[in-house]
């Protein structure tokens, strides 16, 4: 067993990493001593700087742009590629050449994710990568920046060969998973798991609060993390309760993949401002200046939200050229300003039959990421608890109200960078606060604070202790049940596609570690071997009562359509002498964490492996 | 053998830092980070380049009004301050607070403390704190690329045309 237990917190905008030193731990887990790494990055040309986060952010460099020997590293030298703070600066300079939010694309089906694609938009075919090879990228980073500092030479102490539990949204899909997954493989990582952020969250308060936290909860208790990170906003409901008299945790539910965070807040209120400008003024500021403004927008939110008492906050944007004053634009974001961007845009009062606006259906959609259509997170949380009202009612039948609509947290663990910001917080818990009172339920309260910044890594770092059986895990399983598309015997239609059914391959809740064979009389599952054998793949978060081998009917409202599943039986075999060959499905939730599907050949037995199909399916 | 071998990696290690390695037989050289042969034109650098302070020091201001001085200069502040933050570490001289009593030694060290009024001779001298002073206790300048022109404060900045 490695003697430190990492976790990995690979978010859109920062990368943070947390451990264990298992040696100096005492026993008693839950008085560990949770770290996390400075990390060293290059912060200006030539010097190089160890900060608490590496922004997640990659510069490609073209060859002349900066001086020779400006992007070393303590560990080696480095004439190309720059991660973390020095990327950022370059990348306001030349953002054909920078790649950020590289997350956002690992879970978009519509994309190649395995292909050199970032920047989007970009001429530069040279610094183009792909979003798997960019967090392989960042992983390797820290790899060389812990075994710098802390590996001393040592294989055995090297990062890669620790124990590292690495954090994913709730809401990725398993392609998504498995695409970060094999990164870290490639990245040369050996011993690892996948963990849900929210979980992770929960994990930090839980380090954070100490012993103490089984005081805090008690069974009944049920937890809603609101995680919203730089790119996503994540949500997972996790119920509290008694087994053999010990508190035990589970997660129940997790929300929608929503594209959706702080930077697409900073980019409204600049957005805002650039607009008022040019509206008021007739002033036009370029792109340079318009980053220059999104900075200001972020100081501005941190400080208006931090100190109530602030009326505005003065944004200049300085000239240009050499001329300081001459050239400087000034303008203010007022209080009722950010009000209006922020917590009336994102964090809007609103009921709890609200529902996020449905996203329009375009002819044509842009190659950028597909963000949430709705900015409105409250909107999104009253959906999150309203369709998993019914499976809350089954263990706190106290906790939904009383026709059912919706269900109600009892505590609330927040999450995310944003959540610095105190008006944001109380937005929240006085909205669940007013859904609470309409439903005759008290308020929830809000479960200690952890370090907004690092909580992630470090609750990953705590899980690996409670994975070797000093700590308290929480459980779930699998957060989807996941289907492969069959279509139905129909007289065809011209113009109308065969309806499909959906087939349950992967049950609600199951286990990580264990696998299901679904076959027998019932599923007559036959493919022609020797060409390429493509599955529609679904996924939902709500219907939790499918089995293995289950047929459903497709609704857009519960089913989530990802790229195709493919395989090739009967490898060698010449083409044109296929045969059709009846096979069985096996599903298995590895250890790890990633979903791995195989088509069994009946007769002989024979397994292959259904590969998820990362490329762009073309039809949307 | 391995003792010596060990005591002598030891002192290397000691006195020549990470660099030391770069002489391991074999091993790729690290890269060495060196300091500005410089200094001045750095920290002039860094003022300008978190504060703008070069080409606000050398604009005509007489033409502005104070209004748009001052909201320039509001981001100049905000810049260099984080200059002074990131790279020095400052302290007072004298601890005490601006207006009040202090004794200072018959051996005070005069580039630390300016005497005005009455300077006497010796002994001890009784005042007022009229300015505490300031104390740089740290200095710590980044490193610079070893192709690095020293002598350039502010490079020139040119987009270019695709």
């Amino acid at each position: 067993m490695s003697r430190f237990t990492i976790g990995i917190d690979l978010g859109t905008t920062n990368t943070a990493l947390a451990f264990v030193d298992t040696e100096v731990s005492p026993d008693n887990p839950e008085e560990a001593m949770v770290a996390t790494l400075p990390i060293d990055q290059v912060v200006s040309a030539g010097a190089v700087d160890q900060r608490p986060t590496l922004p997640s952010a990659v510069y490609i460099a073209g060859g002349q742009e900066v001086p020779e020997g400006a992007l070393n590293l303590p560990w080696r030298s480095e004439g190309r590629v720059t991660i973390g703070q020095f990327a950022r600066e370059l990348g306001a300079r030349v953002p054909t050449r920078y790649i950020h939010s590289s997350k956002s694309w690992l879970c978009h089906g519509g994309v190649d994710r395995e292909a050199p694609i970032l920047p989007p938009n970009s001429p530069e075919e040279d610094a183009k990568r792909s979003p798997a090879e960019v967090a392989a990228m960042i992983l390797r980073h820290l790899a060389e920046a812990w075994d710098h500092n802390l590996a001393g030479g040592d294989p055995a102490l090297a990062l890669t060969a620790q124990e590292v539990t690495l954090c994913v949204p709730a809401s990725f899909d398993a392609g998504a998973r498995n695409l970060t997954v094999a990164a870290a493989e490639r990245a040369g990582f050996k011993d690892l798991h996948l963990l849900e952020e929210p979980q992770a969250a929960l994990y930090s308060w839980i380090e954070a609060t100490g012993p103490r936290w089984r005081k805090e909860t008690s069974p009944g208790d049920l937890v809603l993390v609101v995680d919203v990170g730089g790119g996503t906003t994540d949500f997972s409901l996790i119920a509290v309760s008694e087994e053999d008299g010990a508190l035990a945790l589970r997660r129940l539910a997790v929300g929608e993949h929503i594209l959706l965070g702080g930077d697409n807040m900073d980019l409204a209120i600049a957005y805002g401002l650039s607009g008022q400008l040019e509206e008021e003024r007739g002033v036009k500021l370029d792109a340079w200046q318009m980053s220059a403004l999104v900075q200001q927008c972020r100081m501005a939110k941190e400080e208006l939200l931090l100190n109530p008492e602030r009326a505005s906050y003065p944004i200049s944007i300085l000239g240009r050229g050499s001329a300081v004053i001459g050239g400087t634009i000034r303008t203010e974001l007022p209080r009722a300003g950010l009000d209006g961007f922020l917590l009336e845009g994102f964090f809007p009062p609103c009921g709890p039959g609200d529902r996020p606006a449905r996203p329009r259906r375009a002819g044509f959609r842009e190659a950028g990421l597909p963000y949430a259509p709705d900015p409105g997170i409250t909107r999104h949380l009253a959906r999150f608890l309203s369709i998993h009202a019914e499976q809350v009612k089954e263990t706190h039948p106290d906790r939904v109200a009383p026709d059912g609509g919706f269900a109600l947290p009892t505590a609330v663990v927040f999450n995310g960078g944003v959540f610095k910001a105190e008006p944001l917080r109380r937005r929240i818990l006085e909205t669940l606060g007013e859904w609470g009172a309409q439903a005759g339920k008290e308020a929830p309260r809000m479960l200690g604070s952890i370090d907004l910044d690092l909580a992630v890594a470090r609750g990953a770092a705590y899980l690996g202790l409670a994975r070797r059986g000093r700590g308290i895990r929480i459980r779930g399983g699998s957060a989807r049940s996941y289907y492969i598309g069959i279509e139905s015997a129909a007289p065809a239609v011209p113009g109308v596609p065969p309806p499909i059914k959906a087939m349950c391959v992967v049950p609600h809740g199951m286990e990580e570690g264990t696998s299901v064979d679904i076959g027998g009389r019932e599923i007559d599952l036959c493919i022609w071997t020797g060409e390429p054998a493509a599955f529609r793949f679904l996924s939902s978060t709500t219907r939790r009562q499918d089995k293995p081998g289950d047929l459903a009917n497709v609704t857009a409202e519960e089913f989530e359509e990802h790229n195709p599943i493919e395989t090739v039986l009967g490898e060698g075999e010449e083409e044109g002498e296929g045969r059709p060959a009846e096979v069985d499905l096996r599903a298995e939730l590895t250890e790890i964490g990633v979903l791995r599907l195989a088509c069994v050949e009946r007769g002989t037995g024979k397994e292959y492996q259904l590969e998820f199909n990362v490329r762009h399916s073309g039809e949307e | 053998m391995r003792l010596f071998t060990a005591v002598r990696w030891f002192f290397r290690i000691l006195f020549k830092g990470d660099a030391a390695f770069a002489e391991l037989p074999g091993a790729a050289p690290k890269p060495v980070f060196t300091g500005s042969t410089e200094p001045a034109v750095q920290l002039l650098g860094l003022l300008q380049k978190e504060g703008r302070l070069l080409d606000f020091l050398n604009e005509e201001i007489d033409g502005y009004g104070d209004a748009e001085i001052g909201a320039a200069v509001r981001d100049i502040h905000r810049g260099c301050r984080r200059v002074l933050d990131k790279h020095f570490q400052l302290r007072p001289v004298l601890e005490e607070a601006e207006g009040a009593a202090v004794t200072l030694p018959e051996d005070f060290d005069p580039s630390a403390v300016e005497l005005y009024g009455d300077a006497g001779n010796s002994g001890p001298r009784k005042g007022t704190v009229r300015h505490r002073g300031w104390y740089a206790e740290e200095t710590k300048l980044p490193t610079i690329p070893e192709s690095a022109d020293p002598k350039v404060a502010a490079p020139a900045q040119v987009e270019v045309a695709s």
